[in-house]
């Protein structure tokens, strides 16, 4: 089912509406919210207009209509054809109501807040994916739901980063095998000393008696 | 002596005793602010000071319109301070007698009470604007002290409490413009100090220094230059700049998620105790009425309800479906919720399945014989329910709590009051309901209390659950819904507290200059962190106290102090209130006592005082107060008064607090701290948690010093509005049974009740003038609504009397709605008993007269011991 809903501008990722989760929702789902919060700064007017993404025991599917992001978190058992319909009438609705002050410059984080009444009546519509209506959608061919891009979330984040973790990895062996090297000399010298170093001190103290005594006498 | 400044610049118009050019100066100033009480816009002074001088980068930026940037160096300040100490070491003080008031024999000044606070005088050039608006107005936040001694030892020697009285989140009053919006944050890097008028600019303006820390930071660009439409701006208009109280427009750092609904859950007693007096029928009604008043502009307010006897009665309500079902739970062990949907209810969706349910209410309890009630397990269902959401919770309690951990033993309580075990009775029974409110303060779940009817009902232990969540305490001990104006009563005060425009998961903190330090906190509130008040509902008429401490000695001329409310308003917006006032200060101790505001003292005492007799006892916190005006008094006069030891026959005290033995007295015998054993425990809880809750300007006048008017003999103007719409009231006579003149009909309002005297021989003419009734013989004893006649002309004082009243409820921003008690002379003991009990310059058997207390201080400041 459909865990939690966030709809976004794409330009500045500045968050329109929300659902209003119950509390076990909401500490559950912190983790993933935040990671949606990471892809609404990614998006562009070039990325995929539609897209799931996995991550954890979740999917995260979006949808960009007209300059707005519209994303559901859900469960991995959540027939995709169904979100992205359920995404889809979002979107419609949301267009009708308030397309034309999306663009306002000086909008205030969650100034369509009140959308979150539609988000959840709808939500319950497709709470369960064996109702006769859901199955009836899901048989029907609306949307080719197999076009749709799948990532991992690990890729989306990390991509570009990997790069730079791999140099940086590198860079910190390197430094590491450096300091080995140094610290092995170290420590051959170490036990060198300790080895031979009491033998040759009476050594030599014993020829220096030996010195002193030819020199004196 | 050094040679004296021109005008007053160097105190900025303080009163300084002795000083000869001070009263010139100050009536001058006194003349552009005597309107509100606050200083003049430097504008007024703009001839006195020579024209600012010019900054060398003067292409940065515009000047602003009139820029009387003017450094007061801090040595003439010091002079001005030492002269002032000479003069009233020689005793030549010619104006020292001025704000001198010799109390004795005569009646209190009791008009005092009408006047605005002592003015703030700031010193010219401390806001970066001249702007009216730049300083903090009373309503919102005031100091005891609007002239603060600059060292602790100073404070110390005066005995003056110095503390905040805040009012975060007061409504405007009507007529008055909705406060400015701002929508950029500028804050200082170090102390996160809110951008506001008295901040300096320096480095021509590329920097702005905070006023409360003195770090310098950044101008951002867009104070200058609008990158949006690529013009020049002008940074002198900016809100922030110009207004001490602007509410910022919170970007999505500031939210945790997304802003909430406005939720109200309805948690109704409906066992035997509660149906016998009509309890759960009333409530329906009122909240049937409250409807369409709840905040529910977006469509998103959630309602819920549940009836709660021997077991918890949920209600299933289904958009677009009119028929509720209701759904009992009655294993309380382990409380569960019947259906995961349905129970928390969009308002607008199911409204008509809530108008049948609230319909139908009253008859499907009106024979249940269940005895108990499950209180504790109904909080744990309502967290259950709006664990993730949060909101206001309204729990109507008419019988004690007998289920689950939190039950509450009815105690016997009659023996017990006026001893010294009365203060145990005070005390709650167990902790569970405090802990429940620290618990349900995270997830932003507020409770108010009804209380209603004369069961015991553990009101002491329950109403912590209000106490630590921001809620309001309602009580009405005599309800009965038969009693219509007791249903009348019910209605209109709980309608309004409905309607109310309240914030939502609200958090307040307080910050100051360096060198002060926030103290305690009094209030209804949870105490997150240090200095972090939680308030998950925060009602406009709830006010704080705030305990403030000198830590080291200050240098500034002017301290500030700034409130932000962090909070989601019903309309569900995020946003930022921010106040700041400033104060000056100074070290001179006549100045500190002539700027003391009594008012302000009386509030903050009387909640330190109802604070002490909750966790100590009630004794310690009469004493206490006693105590405190005693040395004041006694520090004047040691401090300030040729007499300084030696006995004297009158009581000097200053003319800024001429009022304190009276509002001293007054909180003695207020039913909050009442000695004798005529107020029961639950009278006193919800009294004190009025006193501990209301600000000001309702806490001290009306509530704790009643407001009486002679009917009979009224000015012609008075009970009609002036040019303004405003009606003019009556002039207030003393609280004293003298006033009482025979042939007389008088008006005590108090806010919570009214109370109509007629003497045994008042005009028939009058009586049937104002009530309708030939003469006073047939008026009825009791309570009734105070009625509208209409408009007939012989209905006259009717008429007059009913604008009087709604010109008093509007003072008091309708939160009263009191019944009116008819006191004829000869008429009702008990009336006249609770009458007598507001007259509280006359002795009764628990305190003294206003005169003997005068007495009574006089001679323990004679005798030098206390």
């Amino acid at each position: 089912m459909v865990k939690s809903t966030i709809i976004a501008r794409v330009a500045d990722g500045l968050p329109l509406a929300a659902s209003m989760d119950d509390e076990q929702a909401e500490s559950e789902l912190a983790g993933y919210k935040s990671q949606a919060k990471a892809i609404f700064k990614k998006l562009n007017s070039q990325s995929e207009p539609m897209c799931s993404i996995e991550s954890g025991p979740y999917y995260l599917h979006y949808l960009l209509d007209q300059g707005v992001c519209y994303l559901c978190i859900c469960d991995k058992s959540f027939p995709r054809k169904l979100a992205f319909n359920y995404l889809d009438e979002l979107a419609k609705e949301f267009y009708m109501s308030y397309g034309s002050e999306i663009e306002r410059g000086n909008l205030r984080p969650y100034a369509f807040i009140k959308f979150d009444t539609f988000i959840q009546k709808t939500k319950r519509i497709y709470e369960d994916s064996r109702t006769q209506q859901n199955l009836s959608k899901l048989n029907e061919d609306l949307r080719d739901v197999t076009q749709i891009m799948t990532k991992n979330m690990e890729d989306l984040l990390w991509r570009g980063g990997s790069l730079d973790r791999m140099n940086a990895l590198s860079d910190r062996l390197r430094d590491h095998s450096e300091k080995y090297r140094k610290d092995a000399r170290r420590l051959n010298l170490e036990a060198l000393y300790r080895k031979y170093g009491i033998p040759a001190a009476i050594i030599l103290g014993f020829l220096l008696i030996l010195y002193l005594r030819f020199k004196v006498f | 002596a050094p040679q004296q400044p021109q005008g007053s610049g160097g105190q900025g118009g303080f009163f300084v005793p002795g000083a000869s050019q001070a009263p010139v100066a100050s009536a001058t100033m006194a003349a552009g602010s005597s309107a509100s009480g606050y200083p003049a816009p430097p504008m007024q002074q703009q001839q006195q000071y020579p024209q600012p001088p010019q900054y060398p980068q003067q292409q940065q930026y515009r000047q602003p319109p009139q820029y009387p940037q003017q450094q007061y160096p801090q040595q003439q300040q010091q002079q001005m301070d030492g002269i002032t100490q000479q003069f009233s070491q020689m005793g030549v003080g010619q104006s020292q007698q001025d704000y001198q008031t010799a109390l004795l024999g005569g009646k209190p000044p009791i008009t005092a009470l009408d006047e605005a606070p002592p003015p703030i005088r700031l010193p010219p050039g401390s806001t970066c604007v001249p702007s009216p608006f730049a300083q903090c107005p009373a309503s919102h936040k005031r100091s005891t002290l609007n002239a603060i001694p600059r060292s602790d030892k100073l404070l110390r020697k005066t005995k003056l409490p110095f503390g905040l009285v805040l009012t975060p989140f007061k409504s405007q009053e009507p007529g008055e413009a909705p406060l400015p919006v701002a929508s950029d944050i500028v804050r200082c890097r170090r102390c996160r100090t809110y951008i506001n008028p008295f901040v300096q600019f320096v480095e021509g303006g590329r920097r702005w220094k905070c006023n409360l820390c003195g770090l310098s930071n950044d101008v951002p660009l867009s104070f200058d230059y609008d990158s949006a439409t690529q013009t020049q701006k002008d940074r002198w208009s900016r809100v922030d700049l110009n207004h001490s109280v602007v509410e910022f427009v919170a970007p999505i750092e500031y939210m945790m998620r997304p802003p909430m609904p406005p939720v109200y859950v309805f948690v109704i007693d409906v066992s035997y105790a509660a149906v016998q007096i009509g309890a759960p029928g009333a409530i329906a009604r009122t909240v049937q009425a409250a409807l369409d008043d709840i905040p529910n502009a977006d469509g998103r307010t959630k309602v819920a309800f549940i009836a709660v006897d021997t077991a918890l009665h949920f209600f299933q309500l289904r958009a677009g479906s009119p028929e509720p079902q209701q759904l009992v739970v009655g294993d309380l062990e382990e409380v569960f919720l019947p259906s995961p949907t349905d129970l928390l209810v969009n308002l607008q969706e199911c409204r008509e399945g809530i108008s049948n349910l609230l319909e139908r209410f009253e008859s499907m309890f009106q024979s249940n014989h269940a005895v108990g009630n499950a209180l504790c397990p109904a909080v744990q269902a309502v967290l259950r329910l709006l664990g993730g959401l949060g909101g206001k919770v309204v729990v109507v309690q008419a019988s004690a709590p007998t289920i689950g951990e939190g039950r509450v033993e009815p105690r016997a309580e009659g023996k017990d009051l006026g001893t010294p075990r009365e203060s145990e009775l005070l005390r709650a029974q167990n902790g569970w309901y405090k802990n429940m409110a620290a618990e349900c303060s995270r997830p932003q779940i507020a409770f108010d209390m009804v209380f209603m009817g004369q069961q015991p009902m553990g009101m002491e232990t329950v109403s912590s659950l209000a106490r630590y969540t921001g809620g309001s305490v309602f009580h009405y001990p005599t309800f009965m819904a038969a009693r219509r104006p007791e249903t009348e009563r019910l209605t209109r005060e709980l309608r309004q507290h409905l309607a109310a425009d309240i914030g939502l998961e609200a958090v307040l903190r307080i910050r100051a200059s360096k060198g002060l330090r926030m103290a305690a906190y009094y209030g209804n509130f949870f105490l997150r962190s240090l200095d972090l008040l939680a308030l998950p509902n925060v009602t406009p008429n709830h006010s704080y106290g705030v305990d403030l401490e000198i830590e080291e000695t200050l240098t500034a001329p002017v301290v500030y102090f700034q409130t932000a409310l962090l909070h989601t308003t019903a309309q569900g917006e995020r946003r930022i209130r921010v106040s700041t006032l400033a104060v000056p200060t100074t070290e001179n101790i006549h100045t500190v006592f002539h700027h003391a505001d009594q008012v302000a003292i009386a509030s903050l005492l009387a909640k330190k005082a109802v604070d002490r007799a909750l966790v100590a006892r009630l004794e310690d916190a009469r004493e206490a107060l006693q105590h405190k005006a005693l040395e004041i008094i006694a520090a004047f006069k040691t401090e300030c008064t040729q007499a300084s030891s030696g006995a004297t026959t009158q009581l000097q005290i200053p003319h800024a607090l001429r009022l304190l033995p009276l509002l001293t007295l007054a909180s003695l015998k207020h039913t909050s701290l009442r000695a004798g054993n005529t107020v029961s425990v639950g009278a006193r809880i919800a009294a004190m948690n009025l006193v501990l809750t209301l600000p000001p300007e309702m806490g001290v006048q009306p509530y704790s010093v009643a407001r009486m008017f002679a009917l009979h003999d009224m000015p012609p103007q008075a009970g009609y509005a002036d040019e303004s719409g405003a009606v003019v009231l009556p002039p207030r006579l003393g609280l004293s049974a003298e006033a009482l003149a025979p042939r007389g009909i008088y008006l005590l309002y108090s806010g919570v009740d009214s109370f109509l005297w007629f003497s045994r021989d008042a005009s028939a003419a009058q009586c049937h003038s104002l009530l309708n009734e030939p003469n006073v013989g047939s008026i009825p004893n009791g309570v009734i609504t105070f009625p509208n006649l209409g408009d007939a002309p012989e209905f006259e004082l009717n008429q007059r009397t009913n604008a009087i009243l709604r010109q008093l409820s509007s003072q008091s921003h309708d939160l009263w709605s009191p019944m009116t008690f008819i006191c004829k002379e000869d008429g009702e003991p008990l009336i006249r008993l609770m009458l007598s009990q507001r007259l509280v310059e006359d002795m009764d058997p628990s305190a003294p007269s206003y005169q003997q207390f005068l007495g009574q201080l006089r001679d323990k400041i004679n005798r030098g011991n206390f």
